[in-house]
């Protein structure tokens, strides 16, 4: 064994017996894993450079350093008889040296072999991760106060079985839930306020780049906004309108996923999911027979920095969310970012049919937003019109301006302001802000 | 007169002051390495891919093990301006973003830079970005790029 893996092999001897040491058992807390793998890391570092210091200042001649057995062959055949003399003192105390350095190198490679171990056991253990925000809320609406709002408190708890399994969930607290029972024993309800949801609950199967399943709840793979939500990386709290009304929110189900390179450097990602469809009641069971549909497919071009054009389209022929009416949806979407600049727009349509043909309507929603990003500051713009239902007037059309402070990668401050107008002559134009700290409390 | 002096002594060594602080961000030479057994043809293209998630699988079929360095290194400001036209806090925005949204595909491990050659040299299907300096020390790496600043 050469001397650098005597090095290496040394180093991590040494942090493996400072970690076991330390008293902290694998059965400990991921985070507390984590830590201490953190801590072994730099101990590493600092170590190699001690090591490679300590082996400069031993003056160790270069041909003593492979193993005992060349260190004597190689000196004897080289000094004279005099030289001998001092050379076989050196080398009793190198030997002696080497000795030690080979003893710690078994234990080193023991040491390896745990090390990876270790790491093995932390990457399939369960993780922990989330996000939360606060909001202070104000609208120009009379009456209405301003308000804090903690709306969101999201656990994610995901676990890498092996290389292709993994499960993934997310369960949300909204607006800080309360629930109390009556003290009567009677198991009734005396408060209840919030909402504890479990939005995502999924295992996926990675077979290739071209072919994954997923099996469970999940969002429903629809537009940008639909998937790519979550308050620390999006510029602002409030969603674009027709978001969650055109598709659904959710889909529990089974989904086939992956991308394919068809032309050097153009990309097509496409995902298909079957699922229960919209329901009021879900997770349990399916309101009716049939099962909703969907396809997503997006085209990553080499245009720009980033380059994503894309469509989606939905089928559910008893929408139970809908008075089972026959519901078909449709949607594009494209994003690209030149340097600081990003463009996100999403327009999507709905046919609602009824068995009564006169109850018949289409929903329609769209939105653009211009993103500008500079150190660690975003200002955008966005405009907004979603029209629930074509053959009653309701058409909303909203203006939203925004600006946010990124502290660091997980830590955003947003403000954002947004006016809405209706066509309706009856209804005032309502404007309202929402001043936001969300954070990400993953790795 | 003199009193005018020393305050334009003082300016001046304000001015050397700020451009020697700016210095190192420039100073470091970042190189893309992959292991000496990986024998994929890797251009700078295909690294951003990889570091933009849109490929995670080699040709041969194995899994890419992805590399990063922690936010706050030089060397990661370098490398994510370079190939992604962004800073390293967007990059590793994007990365935790595609973590909850459960789009993403790749295996991403962010260590040190002397850890990331260490890695890199013992697993073949890995890849990540180190300084120059650190490259030419460590056995069993190849160099697939070397990133222009």
């Amino acid at each position: 064994m050469k001397i650098s893996s005597y090095i290496y092999c040394f180093i991590l001897g040494f942090s493996l017996s400072v970690y076991a040491t330390s008293g902290h058992a694998t059965t400990n807390p991921e985070d507390k894993q984590s830590a201490k793998i953190m801590q072994l890391e730099q101990r590493i570092v600092e170590l190699e450079s001690l090591v490679q210091l300590l082996l400069k200042q031993s003056k160790l001649p270069s041909s003593l350093k492979p193993t005992e057995h060349d260190l004597s062959t190689k000196i004897a055949s080289k000094v004279n008889a005099n030289q001998q003399v001092i050379n076989q003192k050196a080398i009793a105390t190198n030997t002696a040296e080497l000795s030690n350095i080979a003893e710690m190198a078994e234990q080193a490679e023991m040491a390896i072999y745990s090390y990876e171990d270790l790491s093995e056991e932390i990457n399939n253990s369960i993780k922990i991760s989330g996000y939360a925000d606060v909001e202070y809320k104000g609208s120009g609406e009379d009456g209405v106060n301003e308000q804090f709002r903690m709306h969101h408190l999201s656990l994610f708890f995901t676990k890498q079985f092996d290389n292709k399994i993994k499960f993934f969930s997310e369960i949300e607290y909204e607006d800080t839930p309360k629930l109390e029972g009556k003290n009567d024993g009677s198991g009734d309800l005396k408060l209840s306020s919030g909402k504890i949801f479990v939005e995502a609950v999924n295992f996926d199967w990675n077979y290739s780049q071209h072919f994954n399943l997923r099996a469970g709840r999940f969002f429903t793979p629809a537009g940008i906004w639909s998937e790519d939500h979550y308050p620390p990386f999006v510029p602002t709290q409030e969603r674009p309108l027709h978001i969650r009304k055109i598709f659904p929110q959710l889909v529990d189900g089974l989904s086939l996923f992956g991308s394919t390179e068809f032309v050097p450097n153009h990309f097509f990602n496409y995902t298909s999911f079957i699922g229960n469809g919209e329901s009021n009641v879900s997770g349990k069971k399916d309101l009716n027979s049939s099962k909703a549909v969907g396809f997503k497919g997006d085209y990553h071009a080499p245009w720009l920095d980033d380059f994503t054009l894309g469509f989606t389209l939905y089928n559910d022929n008893n929408d139970s969310s809908n008075n089972e009416a026959e519901k078909f949806s449709y949607g594009y979407h494209l994003k690209f970012r030149h340097e600081k600049f990003t463009v996100q727009t999403e327009y999507a349509k709905a046919d609602l049919h009824f068995d009564n043909t006169l109850e018949d309507y289409k929903s329609e929603g769209y939105y653009s937003q211009f993103l500008y990003q500079f150190d660690q500051w975003g200002l955008g713009y966005r405009f907004d019109v979603f029209t629930k239902n074509d053959t009653e007037l309701g058409k909303i059309k909203r203006n939203s301006v925004f600006i946010n402070y990124h502290l660091n990668e997980k830590f955003t401050l947003k403000g954002e302001f947004h006016q809405d107008s209706q066509d309706e002559l009856m209804i005032e134009d309502y404007s309202f802000y929402i001043f936001s700290i969300t954070g990400y409390l993953g790795k | 007169m003199i009193s005018i002096f020393t305050k334009n002594h003082y300016f001046t060594r304000l001015f050397l002051l700020a451009f020697w602080l700016s210095a190192p961000i420039c100073a470091q030479q970042m190189v893309v390495v992959v292991n000496v057994d990986n024998t994929e043809i890797i251009t700078p293209t295909i690294i951003k891919q990889i570091y933009s998630d849109k490929r995670n699988f080699w040709a041969t079929g194995q899994q890419i093990l992805l590399f990063e360095l922690p936010v706050k290194d030089k060397g990661r400001e370098i490398f994510a301006k370079a190939l992604l036209n962004k800073s390293a806090m967007a990059s590793q925005s994007d990365w935790s973003n595609r973590y909850v949204k459960n789009t993403i595909k790749n295996k991403v491990k962010i260590k040190p830079h002397k850890l990331v050659a260490k890695f890199v040299s013992i697993h073949k299907s890995a890849i990540g970005y180190i300084p120059l300096f650190i490259a030419e020390k460590q056995k069993n790496l190849k160099i697939v790029m070397m990133i222009e600043q």
